[in-house]
């Protein structure tokens, strides 16, 4: 009896143990969690699921458009930032310094409210929060690269150039693969931070998952439940973000 | 092959090379030691312009490294160089740290670059791990893969940046060795080291240098037995002896 009990908790102490004792103790979470949500009015919010379904998809469909839009500014940007000369160098900074420095939100409305003055046409609210988030990703990805470039150790491209590589293949095959790896924990933090930033563009009257939750408590006035599944819906967003850059990283160690 | 020619180089304020001069022949094995701060590692440096001369003049296999119009590139081909910590590429496995330059500069296709490359890998003694990343390998493993690297390229002359000093002692001989064939096969080298029995064996002149100066450029059974100058005398004494 004892010698069983003994074994049990042995095999709880290798890694494989630690990790099902650790699932273990989430479910239990979940399910106490489950439990103490279970008188909430939920069959006042279960006709609306679609509608806020739509709104989750609008807030990933902003997040991964403004992340493309940005990713792609981004790399010059950065690239400017580090190799650029001179001129080059100061406007780059000075672009990602300015929006860094702005709330996010004074940025959205900039673009909503005052572009259309300077351009004389008219930006819808949709156009207005991919344009902001697009804007504001950029500025963020590009530190991002800038510092993964940054990590890369300079004995890394001194040893290239003695084989006289050009800054072209030493950029491309030295350079840039250590910088990505090296970037994926700042990536992670960014991306989740940017998802959650879609939720600013609700002040401009676009119908994203924040805004969908709060459309429907002004009819229904359910908010605890109709809260719950907002923090939950962002919760499994940002997870599923951080578990996808994960499973594109590579697996080899850097030495040092 | 290699001349300095009064070389002069500062750091900011500070002094590093003064009025370096000396020269190497094809096949010449050249032991540079000194204490730490004497400019040995940017004397070497300066070789294949990883740094940057301020006044005098240095040529290398008929280059002048200062005029604008030398083709730095493709004299650093010719030149290989061996770090301190190896500097091995983490992302790349071991053979494609060897094959990357060769393929990129000289434009040798992937199976003669492969081909070679395991030709290296055998005459360095580890060819089992051509597969390997370099964070699978012991030190003096990792060191004789970067030396492997240099030779991919087919250098007419090697640099070697105290290529032991960060080895423990019991991988310091797997690397000389490495670097005592090359010798014996008439590769012209520069080694910055404090080893003073590879100098011993394989060395055909020793330059000692200390606060930026060459002080000593003698054969080696000269310098150790005969050194002119106190400071060598000194700086012998201390590292032939360590207790």
């Amino acid at each position: 009896m004892s010698g069983a009990s003994f074994a049990i908790v042995q095999s709880l102490r290798t890694e494989r143990g630690k990790e099902w004792l650790w699932r273990l103790g989430v479910l239990l979470v979940v399910i106490a969690g489950a439990y103490a949500a279970r008188d909430l009015e939920w069959g006042k919010v279960a006709a609306s699921w679609q509608f806020l379904l739509k709104g989750l998809g609008r807030s990933w469909l902003l997040a991964l458009a403004s992340i493309f839009v940005g990713a792609v500014a981004a790399f010059p940007l950065a690239l400017a930032r580090v190799y650029g000369p001179t001129g080059v160098r100061h406007a780059a900074t000075a672009l990602i310094e300015t929006v860094r420095s702005i709330p996010e939100l004074m940025i959205i409305f900039w673009v909503y409210f005052t572009l259309p003055l300077v351009i004389g046409a008219q930006v819808d609210s949709w156009e207005a929060a991919l344009g902001s988030l697009s804007v504001i990703a950029a500025a963020y990805l590009a530190e991002v690269i800038r510092a993964g470039l940054y990590s890369v150790p300079r004995g890394q491209i001194e040893a290239a150039e003695t084989t006289g590589m050009s800054r072209l293949h030493i950029f491309l095959h030295v350079v840039l693969p250590q910088a990505l790896r090296n970037m994926v924990p700042a990536l992670i933090a960014q991306l989740v931070a940017l998802f959650k930033t879609t939720s600013l563009v609700y002040a401009i009257g676009v119908m994203e998952f924040l805004r969908s939750v709060t459309v429907i408590n002004n009819t229904l006035f359910a908010p605890y439940p109709l809260y719950l599944i907002l923090a939950l819906g962002y919760f499994v967003s940002c997870f599923a973000i951080t578990r996808l850059v994960r499973w594109f990283d590579p697996k080899y160690q850097l030495v040092d | 092959m290699i001349t300095f020619d009064k070389v002069n180089k500062y750091f900011n304020q500070l002094h590093v090379l003064k009025d370096v001069s000396f020269h190497i022949e094809a096949g010449e094995v050249v032991v540079v030691c000194g204490p730490s701060g004497s400019g040995k590692s940017t004397m070497l440096r300066c070789v294949n312009r990883l740094e940057k001369i301020d006044r005098g003049e240095i040529v290398v296999k008929g280059v002048n490294l200062n005029a604008p119009t030398s083709d730095i590139a493709k004299l650093r081909a010719e030149i290989g160089m061996v770090f301190q910590h190896f500097n091995l590429y983490p992302h790349l496995r071991v053979l494609d740290n060897l094959i990357l330059a060769p393929i990129k500069v000289r434009g040798v296709s992937r199976e003669v670059a492969t081909d070679t490359a395991m030709k290296l890998l055998a005459k360095v003694g580890i060819q089992e791990k051509a597969s390997a990343y370099p964070s699978q390998l012991s030190g003096g493993q990792q060191q004789r893969v970067a030396i492997a690297r240099a030779l991919a390229m087919q250098p007419k002359i090697m640099l070697f940046d105290e290529p032991t000093s960060a080895l423990d002692p019991e991988m310091i001989r797997e690397v000389l060795e490495v670097m005592v064939d090359l010798a014996n096969e008439g590769m012209t080298m520069i080694v910055v080291t404090h080893e003073m029995g590879f100098a011993r064996r394989v060395a055909h002149r020793v330059i000692f240098m200390d606060e930026g100066r060459v002080i000593e450029d003698e054969k080696p059974e000269v310098f150790f037995s005969q050194a002119k100058d106190p400071r060598a005398r000194v700086f012998l004494s201390k590292i032939l002896s360590h207790i």
